[in-house]
């Protein structure tokens, strides 16, 4: 597992499901993702085996929160979201970065920039990147927040490349290096 | 097939794969586009079969351009390819990509046309609504090409490409249908 301060990511175990399924299907959770349809536990059962074949530097990471002590002095954890690298370029040495929030009641409390800055340093110390990089919609300026204090610039604007309500909005690539960081 | 000016779009025949094999394998053509190892002509036949599986409007172009020979006779030589990927049906978007292999053609504003053509194939047939590109921010001929057909640049993949020993910058251009049918000042 990969720690933080308040935070760490390990990684999605099965009973995790039913949690995301849930996320992803709250409007406000999937505005600022690329899913736009209702989504079934049986299609997120198949996402999950999916996403075991991929190579195990792109599986999908949940993120939990420290939530104080059990009786017996364990720590309690909480997930909340989960994030990814996604399509790893070794030649290259560039990632792209994916992560949802999907636990409302902790939205806007930092959680989010933490995670990212964990991943990043992950990125970079571990694995080894050059490079990583995002797209977020403009219509999400939440995680444009998170991403800029984490450390990202935004590297560009991709006009009118997203259909949503009705309209066409623009999707911002963000980037950070290894030389930034 | 697709006409314009100088220059017409035809289907990838088999007789073509020799020649792209050539210019694929030519470092000037390579320095531009996405490959940097050699290329086979067994690699080139494996790509052609696969090609052929995609759906119409992702195949492969060739691009033609017409000459007249001293008797008036109009033939047609091989130049270049090329041809959208990429395709986003509810978005209505797609990238593209072009290569002028004949450096023979380089510099006469084949590239420019051929890029022009393409764009109203894009918007006026396959309904399109976005089109866009990258391009190496070491390929000035392209980056200008795309420039006068329309481009705008929209965004700088900062060292997202490693080439002849270091991380060069990929520029990301795109065209937008209102501005290909009502063109600025």
């Amino acid at each position: 597992m990969i720690y933080g301060e308040r935070i760490r990511l390990r990684a999605v175990e099965k009973p995790d499901l039913p949690h995301f399924v849930e996320w992803l299907n709250d409007p406000e959770v999937y505005d600022g993702l690329l899913i736009h349809n209702p989504l079934s536990l049986t299609e997120e059962e198949g996402w999950y085996e999916r996403m075991l074949m991929r190579p195990a530097q792109q599986h999908v990471m949940a993120i939990d929160v420290k939530q104080g002590l059990a009786d017996q002095g364990e720590t309690v954890w909480r997930m909340i979201g989960s994030l990814a690298f996604d399509d790893i370029d070794w030649r290259n040495r560039a990632a792209e970065l994916g992560i949802m929030i999907g636990d409302k009641s902790f939205w806007n409390q930092g959680y989010g920039t933490e995670a990212v800055r964990l991943l990043v340093d992950h990125g970079f110390n571990t694995l080894k990147l050059h490079r990583i990089f995002l797209h977020v919609f403009e219509t999400n300026p939440r995680a444009i927040r998170a991403y800029k204090k984490a450390g990202f610039i935004e590297e560009g604007r991709e006009r009118q490349a997203e259909f949503r309500g009705g309209r066409y909005i623009d999707v911002l690539r963000m980037s950070i290096l290894r030389s930034d960081s | 097939m697709i006409f314009g000016e100088r220059i017409r779009f035809r289907g990838v025949e088999q007789a073509d794969l020799e020649t792209f094999v050539r210019w694929l394998n030519d470092p000037d053509v390579r320095r531009g586009i996405g490959l940097y190892l050699p290329f086979s002509s067994t690699d080139e036949q494996e790509w052609f079969e696969k090609m052929r599986q995609l759906p119409p409007n992702e195949r492969v172009m060739a691009i033609e351009s017409v000459e007249q020979d001293p008797h008036g006779q109009e033939t047609w030589h091989l130049i270049g390819t090329c041809g959208f990927f990429n395709f986003d049906s509810r978005n209505a978007s797609a990238e593209f990509g072009i290569m002028i292999g004949e450096k023979a053609y380089w510099d006469r504003g084949y590239g420019t046309e051929a890029v022009r053509l393409l764009v109203k194939h894009g918007f006026n047939t396959l309904n399109l609504n976005r089109i866009h590109l990258r391009v190496f921010e070491t390929n000035p001929r392209a980056t200008r090409a795309y420039e006068k057909a329309g481009f705008t640049h929209e965004g700088c993949q900062r060292q997202a490409e490693f080439r002849e020993g270091k991380y060069i910058d990929v520029l990301v251009m795109s065209i937008l249908r209102s501005e290909f049918l009502e063109p600025g000042p």
